[in-house]
C-alpha cells in the first residue's frame, strides 16, 4: 500500500479513532488501528469491541492495501511533524512513514487478526436534526450513572413518543429529560438505550457545516454516521425502569433565581459541607434563600443569603451541592426555577428559556442531618 | 532468670493445640500419633499433629495423604472446631486475668503485654509460670511461652523449646541463637525469599542484618523494611486489644478440590459456594467492599490471581460472583484443569460495629428517586437467610447452584 496526505488532517482524524483505543486491554490488539488504502480514500478503524469508530479520509492513494499497526505510537509521531504532506508506504508487516527529513518504521500485525468491522447498512438510515440531537446529549448524559450494579441507567433511554424524540439519563439519584420534535424519527418504535461515551463522542466529531446525522437502529447496535467518520456501538439491554412515574406533576412551592448567582453560592458554601455527601441545606421562605452547611470535621460553618421570588410555604430541604451545580451548569439561562414539595421528595429544576415539557432535570434531597 | 527490659512481652502458643485438644478428650491417644486434618480421604491438609507425629516427619500444611504415607500407624482425626473453639476462648478469660493487653492472633497464639505488672509479681517470669500452670490445671492443655521486648522476638522465643517451653529471648540472646542460622530461621520467611536472598549472597540472619535496607528496599520494596526489621529484631509493634485491631483489609475463602476439575459448571458452583462464604462473612463482621479477586491454581500448580474494582461497595453474594466468575479466564474449566479456587473481596470498609449499628450514617442520606426494587427484594432475602443461618447453622440453606 501506498498513500499521502497532509499531516494536520491525518492528526485530527487519528485523534478521533484514537478515543475508543483503551489505554491499557487485555486483548492487545485494540491498542491498533486499522489502515485500509481504498480508492483516493484512506480509511482508518478502531474498536474496543462496544464502540467502533471508522473515519474515511480523502488521500492521494499510489497503492490499496491494509495494515494493522499501533495507534498511539503513530499518533505520538505524527503529532509533532511539522505540517508536511506525509506519504505512507509498505505492507501488511511492516510499514513506513516517510516525512521531509527521514523516515519511521512500524511493524504491524495481520489485518486478519483485527476485530470484523460492523457493516453499515445504509439503507435503513434515518436522519436527525444535528444541532437538535447534540443539545439532547449535551443536556443529558450528565446524569447517567456508572455503577454496573443496575446496568440500565449507565446509558441514555432514547425513544420516540408521537412527534416527538425523547432522552431520558438518571443514576437514581438525578434525573434529565429532553424533548424535542421529529417527525423523521418515527421509524424508532422500541427505546434503544446507548452508552453515554458512544453519544459523547458525537458533539465532538461532527463539523459544524452537517445539518443532519445520519442514524441506523440495528438489533443490539446503533450507528451514527456523520459522512466523514462513522461510530457503531452495542446498545445496553433494557428494560428502562418507569421513569415518568416519577416526575411530579405540580407543586405550590416554586422558587425562581438568578442561575449563575445560586451556582458561584452553592460552590462557595459546599467547601464547607461534609467531604462525603456534599450536603447544603436551601432554606427558603419569603423571596428569600439561605445556602448554608456545616462540616464537624472542619469545624466548618457557612451561610450565604440570595434573593429570589417565593412565596410559599417556608421549606428546608437538603441537596448535594455537585448535583445542584451539575444541573444549573446544563441549564444556561439567566434564571431557572426549582418546584419543591417536600424534603424529602423530588425537586424540578427547569430553565426560563425552554418549556418544562422540553427539559427538565429532577434531583433527589438528602435527608438533612440536624 | 531476670528480666531487665521493657515492655515485656509474651508470646504464647499453645502445643499442637488440636492434637493436644483430641488427646486431652480422648485418653487413650496419649503418646501415639495424632493428625488432625481436613477430608481425610482426598486432599485435606494436616491441621496440627502430635509431637509423636511430628518424628515420622508429619507436619501441618502437609496433604493428610502424605502424612499417611509418613506415618500410616497415625490416628487420623478430622478437625472437630467447636471443642477448639470453646478452649480458644477459656484461654483468652486466662490470659486476661493477668494483664488487659491480649492480642489474640489465631485461636491459639496471642500476644500478651505484661509492663507494668512488676508490683504484683517480682519477676515476670514468676507470672509466666502461674499462667502456665493455671492454663495446665483448667485446660489440661501446655503452651510455650517467649517472653522478649518486642512482639517478634517473643513469636520466635516460643517456638525454641517446644512443647511447654518458656525461653527469654532479649536481643542479645537472638543475635546469639539466630544470626548463625539461615533466614529461614526467621518466621515469614519461606522458601522464595529464601531463594531471592542467596541470589545476593545472603544467606544467614546475620548477612540479612547487615544489609543495608535501601538494597533490600530495591529488591522486595515494601517488605524489604520489614525483612530488614525481622533481621534486626528491632519491631515495634505494640500489643493491641481485639477492638482496637485495626479493621481487616479483605476476606477470601478458598478451596482445594477434591478432584482437579476440568467442567465449567463446578467452577461456577464453586466460585458461587467460595461467594456465599466470603459475603455472609463480610455481613456478619459488618464490612462491604469493592475489589473481588479470584485465585485460580491450575493442576500444574500455577497460580494465577485476577482483580477487578466494582464502582459501588457491596456484601451481596450475588455482585461478588457475577464479578468473580467474569475474571476466571475462559481456559479454566475448559483446557486447563482447576486445583484450587479462591474468592477474595478487598478495600473493605467496616459499615456496621459488633453491635450492627451503622457506623457511617452520612453514606445513607441520599434519597433514591428510583427504587432498585431488585435490590431491595435480595436484601430483604439475604436477611432472611442470614437469620436462619444464625440460628440453624450455615449448612441448613444455600444456593441450589452452589451444589457440587
Amino acid at each position: 500500500m501506498k498513500f499521502s496526505l497532509p499531516k494536520s488532517r491525518l492528526t485530527r482524524y487519528l485523534q478521533s479513532v484514537l478515543s475508543v483505543v483503551p489505554a491499557k486491554s487485555t486483548l492487545p490488539i485494540l491498542s491498533n488501528i486499522l489502515l485500509e488504502c481504498l480508492d483516493k480514500k484512506l480509511k482508518i478503524s478502531a474498536t474496543d469491541l462496544d464502540v467502533t469508530i471508522m473515519a474515511t479520509i480523502e488521500a492521494d492513494v499510489s497503492k490499496k492495501g491494509s495494515a494493522v499497526i499501533p495507534g498511539r505510537m503513530l499518533f505520538d509521531i505524527v503529532k509533532d511533524l511539522p505540517e508536511s504532506e506525509v506519504t505512507f508506504e509498505g505492507t501488511a508487516n511492516r510499514i513506513e512513514l516517510k516525512v521531509p527529513n527521514g523516515s519511521y518504521k512500524l511493524g504491524g500485525v495481520s489485518p486478519d487478526e483485527f476485530p470484523e468491522l460492523p457493516v453499515v447498512n445504509i439503507k435503513k438510515q434515518v436522519t436527525v436534526e444535528a444541532e437538535s440531537l447534540i443539545n439532547m446529549i449535551k443536556r443529558t448524559t450528565f446524569a447517567c450513572s456508572n455503577d454496573e450494579t443496575r446496568p440500565a441507567l449507565n446509558g441514555v433511554l432514547w425513544q420516540t413518543k408521537g412527534d416527538k424524540m425523547i432522552m431520558v439519563a438518571t443514576d437514581g439519584h438525578r434525573l434529565a429529560r429532553v424533548s424535542v420534535e421529529n417527525k423523521k424519527l418515527k421509524g424508532l418504535n422500541d427505546d434503544v438505550i446507548i452508552p453515554p461515551k458512544v453519544l459523547d463522542l458525537i458533539p465532538k466529531f461532527i463539523s459544524s457545516d452537517k445539518d443532519e446525522i445520519g442514524i441506523i437502529f440495528e438489533e443490539n447496535r446503533i450507528v451514527f454516521n456523520l459522512d466523514d467518520i462513522v461510530v457503531s456501538s452495542r446498545l445496553i439491554e433494557g428494560p428502562y425502569p418507569n421513569y415518568e412515574a416519577v416526575i411530579p406533576e405540580k407543586s405550590d412551592k416554586k422558587m425562581v433565581i438568578a442561575r449563575t448567582d445560586l451556582a458561584s453560592s452553592v460552590r462557595r458554601v459546599s467547601i464547607l459541607s461534609n467531604s462525603l455527601t456534599h450536603q447544603v441545606k436551601f432554606g427558603v421562605k419569603n423571596n428569600q434563600l439561605v445556602l448554608s452547611t456545616t462540616n464537624s470535621d472542619v469545624g466548618g460553618e457557612a451561610k450565604e443569603n440570595l434573593v429570589c421570588e417565593y412565596k410559599g410555604e417556608t421549606i428546608e430541604i437538603g441537596y448535594n451541592a455537585g448535583y445542584v451545580n451539575d444541573i444549573l451548569n446544563k441549564l444556561e439561562s439567566d434564571e431557572v426555577i426549582f418546584e419543591l414539595s417536600t424534603p424529602v421528595s423530588a425537586g424540578l429544576i427547569y430553565s426560563t428559556d425552554i418549556s418544562k415539557e422540553d427539559y427538565i432535570c429532577l434531583l433527589m434531597p438528602l435527608r438533612l442531618t440536624e | 532468670m531476670m528480666i531487665d527490659f521493657s515492655p515485656v512481652i509474651l508470646h504464647v502458643d499453645m502445643d499442637a493445640f488440636f492434637a493436644a485438644v483430641e488427646t486431652r478428650n480422648n485418653p487413650h491417644l496419649k503418646g501415639k500419633p495424632v493428625v488432625v486434618g481436613g477430608a481425610l480421604g482426598g486432599r485435606g491438609v494436616v491441621s496440627t499433629c502430635s509431637y509423636e507425629a511430628r518424628k515420622y516427619g508429619v507436619h501441618s500444611g502437609m496433604p493428610t495423604g502424605r502424612a499417611k504415607q509418613l506415618c500410616p500407624q497415625a490416628i487420623f482425626i478430622s478437625a472437630g472446631l467447636k471443642g477448639y473453639v470453646y478452649a480458644s476462648a477459656c484461654l483468652q478469660s486466662i490470659f486476661e486475668r493477668y494483664t488487659p493487653m491480649v492480642q489474640p492472633i489465631s485461636v491459639d497464639e496471642a500476644f500478651l503485654d505484661i509492663s507494668g505488672t512488676e508490683r504484683k509479681y517480682n519477676n515476670p517470669i514468676d507470672l509466666v509460670q502461674e499462667m502456665k500452670n493455671e492454663v495446665w490445671e483448667k485446660l489440661h492443655l501446655t503452651c510455650s511461652v517467649g517472653v522478649s521486648p518486642t512482639r517478634y522476638l517473643a513469636k520466635l522465643g516460643s517456638g525454641l523449646n517446644k512443647p511447654n517451653g518458656l525461653t527469654i529471648l532479649d536481643h542479645e540472646k537472638f543475635r546469639e541463637q539466630f544470626f548463625p542460622r539461615p533466614v529461614d530461621a526467621l518466621w515469614g520467611i519461606g522458601e522464595s525469599t529464601k531463594k531471592s536472598l542467596a541470589k545476593k549472597g545472603i544467606l544467614t540472619v546475620a548477612d540479612l542484618a547487615k544489609t543495608d535496607s535501601k538494597i533490600l528496599k530495591r529488591i522486595f520494596g515494601k517488605n524489604g523494611d520489614t525483612l530488614s526489621v525481622m533481621s534486626r529484631g528491632t519491631d515495634t509493634g505494640k500489643v493491641m486489644r481485639f477492638d482496637d485491631l485495626p479493621h481487616d483489609k479483605s476476606m477470601s475463602h478458598e478451596t482445594t478440590m477434591r478432584v482437579d476439575i476440568q467442567d465449567p459448571s463446578l467452577i461456577r458452583a464453586t466460585i458461587l459456594w467460595l461467594s456465599d462464604k466470603v459475603a455472609r462473612r463480610m455481613r456478619k463482621k459488618g464490612y462491604v467492599g469493592k475489589t473481588i479477586s479470584v485465585k485460580i491454581r491450575s493442576s500444574d500448580f500455577k497460580t494465577i490471581t485476577r482483580a477487578n474494582t466494582i464502582q459501588r461497595n457491596t456484601d451481596r453474594c450475588d455482585i461478588i460472583y457475577d464479578n468473580a466468575l467474569k475474571l476466571v479466564p475462559k481456559e479454566y474449566g475448559m483446557k486447563i484443569k482447576v486445583r484450587l479456587l479462591g474468592v477474595r473481596v478487598s478495600h473493605l470498609k467496616k459499615i456496621r460495629n459488633s453491635r450492627g449499628e451503622r457506623l457511617h450514617p452520612e453514606d445513607n442520606l441520599q434519597l433514591e428517586l428510583l427504587e432498585d426494587v431488585s435490590e431491595i427484594q435480595i436484601n430483604k432475602l439475604t436477611g432472611a437467610v442470614d437469620a436462619i443461618r444464625d440460628k440453624y447453622g450455615e449448612n441448613v440453606i444455600k444456593y441450589a447452584g452452589s451444589m457440587r
